[in-house]
């Protein structure tokens, strides 16, 4: 999030973030490493949970915008918030619990049809 | 002084030499305009000026120094390129799109502060666009988009603006008002150097006009030395009539649709 500003330069492009000052090479692998290691462990602790990552995002971008300053915690906040539903649901649906992977999976993969379809028009 | 000068700068992509041997300089003030046909070399040659790209042979100088030699942040607070109107995936705002030409003069992790946004705000309210400040970048009109970018780059406190084709997808209002905006940047001591399609450009606004041809400098000089029916001929293979509309004015005609 402190690089916000920077990843926002990045989407203009590699040449016009390096007119505008910015090592783009080294910016984007730092938050490529950052990213890696953040999922890793999240990884680590909850699990294999699917369709997640690829769902929220695309919803916290039609709620916020492009701006990475506000869009970055939106996902945050959205994120921990579906999966606490998701797990509430996982756990109190049947008398068993079933695998949270199950329920985020059910919701996302008609979602992500959904934004596939609208992936052509572009984000306003 | 000269701001920014090439030293015998060759530049070649995959093996293939798209800039021989170019020798230039550039001072305070000037509107370099860059003629040449498709491929010449003319974006090749403004992002080696840049420092984006690093010539094979010879040097870059800006102010003095070996561009090589500076950092980003350092050639950023000197020279702002002005890209060709691009239409972006995402929906910024202007004003955030002039925020960040403030970017080479804050510190790494800290924010855009109160005193970056009044200035990007001033340069807004000087090339009137402070009305669109709230408007997405996406939903204005292609001279809105290239009046953000020039202010931009005078927010990032350059005083060398590389444009490249600046007035292509411009209507021809825009391009006009666009062509004087330059020259009256340029009067306030601003330096363009700019690739352009089109002569007429060159004649009106220019006070040097660079040729290139197959990488390489065909002429260097005032516009109204340089551009004639024999030079506009040699670089485009049409002839054209190079006729004077009054003492400060010339204008340039297709020979074969004046008949």
């Amino acid at each position: 999030m402190i690089l916000s500003d920077y990843l926002n330069i990045l989407s203009m492009g590699d040449e016009e973030a390096r007119a505008l000052g910015i090592n783009a090479a080294a910016i984007r692998f730092t938050l490529i490493v950052f990213a890696t290691l953040i999922s890793g462990l999240t990884v680590v602790v909850g699990g294999i949970i699917g369709w997640v990552g690829l769902v929220i995002p695309h919803i916290s971008r039609i709620i916020a915008g492009p701006d990475n300053r506000i869009l970055l915690p939106v996902t945050a906040i959205l994120g921990a918030a579906y999966l606490l539903v998701a797990d509430d649901i996982a756990r109190l649906l049947f008398s068993v619990e079933i695998p949270i992977g199950i329920v985020t999976s059910l919701v996302g993969i008609p979602f992500f049809a959904l934004v596939l379809k609208k992936a052509g028009k572009g984000w306003n | 002084m000269k701001l920014i000068e090439a030293e015998n700068v060759t530049f070649a992509y995959f093996g293939k030499t798209v800039l021989e041997n170019i020798s230039m300089s550039v001072g305070k003030g000037e509107i370099v305009s860059l003629l040449g046909p498709n491929g010449s070399g003319k974006t090749t040659l403004l992002k080696v000026l840049l420092g984006i790209y690093l010539p094979r042979k010879g040097r870059v100088l800006l102010e003095g120094l070996p561009i090589r030699t500076l950092k980003p942040k350092e050639i950023a607070a000197k020279i702002a390129y002005v890209p060709q109107v691009h239409r972006l995936a995402f929906a910024y705002t202007v004003l955030d799109i002039v925020l960040m030409g403030r970017t080479p003069h804050k510190p790494f992790f800290s924010r855009y502060t109160k005193e970056d946004r009044e200035i990007s705000l001033y340069v807004m309210e000087k090339l009137s666009i402070f009305h669109l400040k709230d408007r997405s970048y996406t939903r204005i009109s292609g001279g809105e988009r290239q009046l953000t970018l020039i202010a931009r780059s005078l927010a990032q406190g350059a005083n060398i603006l590389m444009m490249d084709e600046p007035e292509s997808g411009l209507d021809y209002g825009n391009q006009i008002r666009l062509l004087e905006r330059i020259t009256e940047l340029a009067e306030e001591g601003y330096t363009f150097i700019q690739s352009t399609h089109f002569p007429d450009h060159a004649l009106w606004t220019a006070s040097r006009v660079l040729m290139l041809r197959e990488g390489k400098i065909a002429a260097d000089g005032k516009p109204y030395d340089v551009i004639n029916e024999d030079t506009i001929s040699e670089l485009y293979n049409i002839s054209v009539n190079v006729l004077p509309f009054n003492e400060h004015l010339k204008v340039c005609i297709p020979a074969a649709l004046g008949r």
